[in-house]
Parts: structure tokens; sequence; C-alpha cells
């Protein structure tokens, strides 16, 4: 199985002296290809931290995180960049789409970050558009479309350069239930046909419910870590 | 080149988020570059003018005269020169007219009144290119050839005087005994000029009359000249001084320091409002791309988050700023070329003249289109508008993802 993520005591300490927060404390945790994975907890508990640690968004204050064979605690800024771009797909509890770029735009935007010509890329994300269920609203911009179908645009826009990981932090918070069942649906199904790998942090019983290892986090430490039987 | 035109409809969208204040900031840079653009105008016009009155009222762009005529310009400094020597000397591709002249003060006196003067004595035939008074005489005629006894008054001068073309006048002055010279003269013709000090101040009668009343025989006090190419003069100047090398040589600006000293003015002037507006546009761009990247804090991060570089997010916010300063520059432009363009005809003073003229201006200013200059002006507030948005820029590169990604507001 090929390790995708791998932390090796991996810590992140806020604040200095007295007033010192251990968001994540020595966490050491591997992933490997294909695999859906939830971190849950209670708020505070360090999970958007550790995936922040693992996307290359903050960096440990001590240990290593490797991505894809990557260092990531020791890439400078603009190489973090080109990995995120190249290697990781973000899924944000805020939907945060670009709000001056259409969905489909919006879709193409990583595509054309990495230089893929304008015919290919525009096949590409309406293949994307409709396989999230988004046929024919890919001129609106994201102020045009319901909650939904802002989080389905980000997902195809996290899922269409097919990155070696795909990190979501919250992603049903702030959809009704109908169409948080869609949105985990259409990640359980691009997981199990395309064998993404997911990350999802969330404190929806039902994404953790759907997700194959369940990794519980507490005061920045790794609790359990629960792999579902086949 | 995609990752480039990536940014250009992003930047250009951003620009109409807030297109209130967007708005506003095109106003504010396209006022500011009219306001730069037609003030250089208006300036360039109104020099011009000063400069023109000073060269076109007698003084030509150069002149020669006996070493302390300028200081003392009196009867004594006079001098005489071979004539094919002078002809000779001024037969230059550079020199577009010249002419010789006599130049001593003096009063008129009508049968009413008395008023001081400077009498000139040259021929008018040769005055054509050099000065106004080789345009047409706004009444009568110019004095015949030769010793005649005949005068042009300035209009106002005549009025002052109570007199009029066929009446009679006497003019006094010292001649080159030191004695008093006088001469009873018929007024054969009357000028104007665009000031007032000119048409009070000179007369003109023929060279050999001059020269025969102050018995100076074939002695002048100035020889004036026009070049093709005003900004040649210095050059003409020297070589004349080698010529002439016991005369005094003297360019307009010598002779006229007042015009010189407004055309530094206007220039200085001129740099001076442009810094002022430049630094007034300066402070509305900064401070609209301050409020546009604080606004839109969490998408540079989100842009960061999905694999922009931060060298692609300054490039777009400097895009942005490239196209707010360079529509209001443009319109700037619109507005000031149509401005300058109203008034190509002329722009009367109006009551304004009098106050013109105390500054050596005349009454109608005529501001001309210098592309030169409107692509100068618009090319520097446009580059330095630019440039004075790399701070907002820079700030906007410099957010770490993670701390405005996850950011409410």
């Amino acid at each position: 199985m090929t390790t995708i993520v791998h932390c090796n005591a991996a810590t992140k300490t806020y604040g200095q002296d007295e007033v010192e927060v251990h968001a994540v404390q020595a966490v050491t945790v591997e992933v490997t290809k294909g695999e859906f994975v939830s971190l849950s907890g209670p708020s505070g508990s360090g999970k958007t931290t550790l995936l922040n640690l693992i996307g290359g968004l903050d960096r440990p204050t001590s240990g290593e995180i490797t991505v894809d064979g990557s260092r990531v605690d020791q890439m400078k800024k603009a190489d973090l960049a080109e990995l995120r771009l190249h290697k990781i797909g973000f899924v944000f509890q805020a939907y945060n789409l670009i709000p001056v770029l259409s969905a489909l735009e919006n879709i193409e935007f990583i595509m054309q970050l990495q230089g893929i010509s304008p015919d290919i890329r525009r096949k590409q994300a309406l293949s994307i558009l409709n396989e999230v269920g988004l046929e024919g609203l890919g001129d609106r911009r994201p102020a045009e479309l319901s909650g939904g179908q802002q989080q389905r645009v980000a997902v195809a826009r996290a899922i269409v350069s097919e990155p070696a990981i795909i990190l979501a932090d919250e992603p049903t918070a702030n959809l009704d239930s109908a169409t948080a069942e869609e949105l985990l649906n259409l990640m359980e199904s691009l997981n199990r046909n395309k064998q993404i790998t997911f990350i999802v942090a969330t404190h929806d019983q039902r994404v953790i419910d759907l997700t194959r290892r369940r990794i519980r986090m507490v005061d920045g430490r790794i609790d359990t870590d629960v792999t579902e039987a086949d | 080149m995609t990752q480039k035109t990536l940014i250009i409809p992003i930047a250009w969208r951003s620009l109409w988020r807030n297109s209130r204040r967007t708005l506003i900031t095109f106003a504010a840079i396209a006022v500011g570059v009219w306001s730069m653009i037609t003030l250089a105008a208006f300036m360039d016009a109104w020099v011009g003018s000063v400069v023109h009155e000073a060269t076109n009222n007698l003084t030509g762009h150069g002149q020669i005269h006996q070493q302390g005529y300028l200081d003392d310009p009196s009867v004594e400094y006079r001098f005489s020169l071979p004539p094919a020597s002078l002809d000779e000397a001024m037969e230059s591709p550079q020199i577009k007219a010249w002419n010789r002249r006599v130049r001593v003060p003096g009063i008129v006196r009508s049968e009413r009144e008395s008023a001081p003067i400077t009498l000139i004595g040259l021929d008018p035939a040769r005055e054509v290119d050099l000065s106004f008074y080789g345009n047409e005489l706004s009444s009568g005629r110019q004095p015949k050839e030769g010793r005649t006894a005949e005068i042009v008054l300035g209009r106002r001068l005549a009025e002052r005087l109570h007199t009029r073309i066929g009446k009679r006048v006497v003019i006094l002055s010292q001649n080159s005994s030191g004695e008093i010279a006088e001469s009873g003269l018929r007024v054969v013709g009357l000028f104007d000029a665009s000031l007032e000090e000119i048409e009070l101040g000179f007369v003109f009668i023929t060279l050999q009359k001059a020269q025969s009343l102050l018995d100076i025989k074939d002695a002048v006090h100035e020889v004036a000249f026009t070049l093709y190419n005003p900004e040649e003069v210095q050059s003409e100047v020297d070589r004349l001084k080698q010529v002439f090398s016991d005369l005094e040589l003297s360019t307009w600006s010598d002779l006229q320091p007042l015009a010189q000293t407004m055309q530094e003015m206007s220039a200085a002037m001129i740099g001076v409002w442009t810094v002022i507006m430049f630094i007034i546009i300066a402070f509305g761009m900064v401070n609209t791309l301050l409020m546009a990247v604080y606004e839109r804090t969490r998408e540079f991060g989100l842009l960061q988050a999905l694999g922009m570089k931060p060298r692609l997010i300054l490039s777009q916010v400097l895009l942005e700023a490239a196209f707010m300063v360079g529509i209001g520059v443009v319109v700037g432009m619109v507005i000031s070329i149509l401005s300058i363009y109203a008034f190509t005809d002329g722009l009367d003073l109006g009551p304004l003249a009098a106050g013109a003229d105390l500054f050596g201006s005349g009454r109608v200013l005529y501001p001309k289109l210098d592309l030169i200059i409107i692509f100068a002006i618009s090319s520097f507030v446009w580059i330095m508008g630019i440039l004075s948005c790399l701070w907002p820029a820079w700030r906007a590169a410099r957010r770490v993802p993670v701390t405005t990604i996850n950011q409410s507001y």
C-alpha cells in the first residue's frame, strides 16, 4: 500500500511561555492511498490544526510531516504552494469559492494554475461539473448558487486535478441534512470509484459512520484510531 | 502564460465588486490627471504669451548694444559699423530677421500735453518677423523714407496727448553734443500694442530722421534679431560675440529677466502641482486597495491554499492597480484634451487682462495640445500609481493561509 501521509511526532504549539496551547501533541499517523479517514473529536481537540499541518497551511512546531514523499515541514512557502497545487485538494467548511469567477471557472482555476491548456481544462471541468450534479450551472457565480451547490463546486475543484489526497474540514457543517447526505454520497463514490484519498475533519456522526477509518482526537492527541474491516 | 492570463479576469472583475468605490477612485484619478495636464497647458500658454510679448515688443531673440547702453540707454552709448560687415555677420541661416535701431529717451509734446517716451528710429520694413511694429498700423501709414518729419504714435499715447493723425507734435531729446534736440513732426500713423506700456511709451520715426535729429551720423543704439529656432539663441549670441567683441551681446532672457523668471517659475509650479496631485491620488489609491485587500483577506489565503504562489497574488493586486489607475488616467487624458481643444482658439482673460498685463502676458492665452506633455504626465501617474500600490499588494501576498482561510467576517 502506498503511503500518502506520514506524520511522525507532529506537534503544534501556539503562544509562548505561560500561555502555550498545545493544539497537536506528538501525533504519529500514517494514511495510505484510497483510505477514507475521519478526524473527529470535541472542539479544540486539534483536528483542524492537524489537517492544516498535513495540507501545508501551517507549520509544525516539531516533528515530521510527509505528503506523497515530500517533507511538508521543511518546504519553503513557494514550494508549499506548488505541493498544494499538484497534490492536495481542499474542501472547506465555508465553501471558499472565488466570488468573481463562475462555477466552471472556479473548477478550472486549479488546472489553469497548473498550466493545462484551455481546451483540455474546459472539457475536464465540464465533465466534473456533471459528475457532481451541477450540469447547466457552470456560468453561475458562487453568490447565485445554494450552499450545497457551492460545496459541490468546491469538491469538484478539489478533485478535478486528481490530487494525491483531499483534505476536507467540516464539509457538511453549513449544509442541511439532505444536501449533506448528497455530498457524502458524492465523496464516498469518488473515494470508492476513483481511489481518491480523503481525510475529513468533522463533528458530523453521519460522516464518521461513512468512513472506514475513524481517528478520534482529544487534547491534541490521537485517542482512538479504528479501521473498519471490509 | 496560462498562469499570468489567469489573474487578468480576477483582477478586472475584482475592480467591480464595489463599483461605487471604484468609480469614485476613477473620478479622483481622472480629475487629478486633468488638473495636471490642463494646468501644464495653460501655464505653458501663459509663459508662451509672456515670452512672445517680451520678444515681440521690440526685444527680439537677441540684441547688440554698445557696452554700457543697457545700464544707461542714452545717446552717447551708440556704435557705428560698416554696413558690409554688419550684413555679413547677420547673414546666418539661423537668423530670421534683424534691424538697426536708434533708441533714446525723450519727450513728446502736443499742443496740450506732454509725455515721456522712448524715441525709436528704424526702417519699418525690416521689422517684419522681428517685432509687432512689422505688422500693419491700426490707422494711418508709416513715415516716408528719408529724413521725413513724420511720426507714428501709440493709439493710447495719442489719446493722452489729445492729438490725432494729421496734427503736429514736438519731440525733444538729447543730441550727441549733449544739447537738447528738438523737432516738429506730423503724426501720420497710430499703432496698437498688446501691452499698454508699449502704446504709451514708444514713438517711431525713420532711422535717418532719428540719426539726423540726434546728430549721430550713421550710428545706431541697437541691432535686434530673431531666429528661426529660439532655442539656439545662446549659440548664435556666442557666435556674434566672436565677431563683435567690443560690443555687448544679449539674449532675450538677459533683456527680459521677468519673462525668464516666469518661465522657470511655471516649470517649478507645474512640477510642484504634479507632485501634490500625485500624492493625493496615491493616498486615494493606496486607501482603496488596502480596503480591497482587507476585505478579501480570506480570499487571498484561499488562493494561496489552492496553490497560487505569493508573487502571482502580488501581480494580481498590482494588475488591479494598473487597471484602476489606467482607466482613471485615460479618462483624465480625454477630458484634458477636450478642455484644451476647447480653448485652442484662445482664452480671453477678460477682466483679468489688466492683472495679466502686469506680468507681461497678453490678453489672450493659446493653450496647445502638447502630446509629449500629456503622455509624460499620464505615464508618470500610471507608473507611480502602480508603484504606490506595492505595499497593499505585498500585504496581500504575505497572508499566511491558515490565519486567513478560517477567518470569518
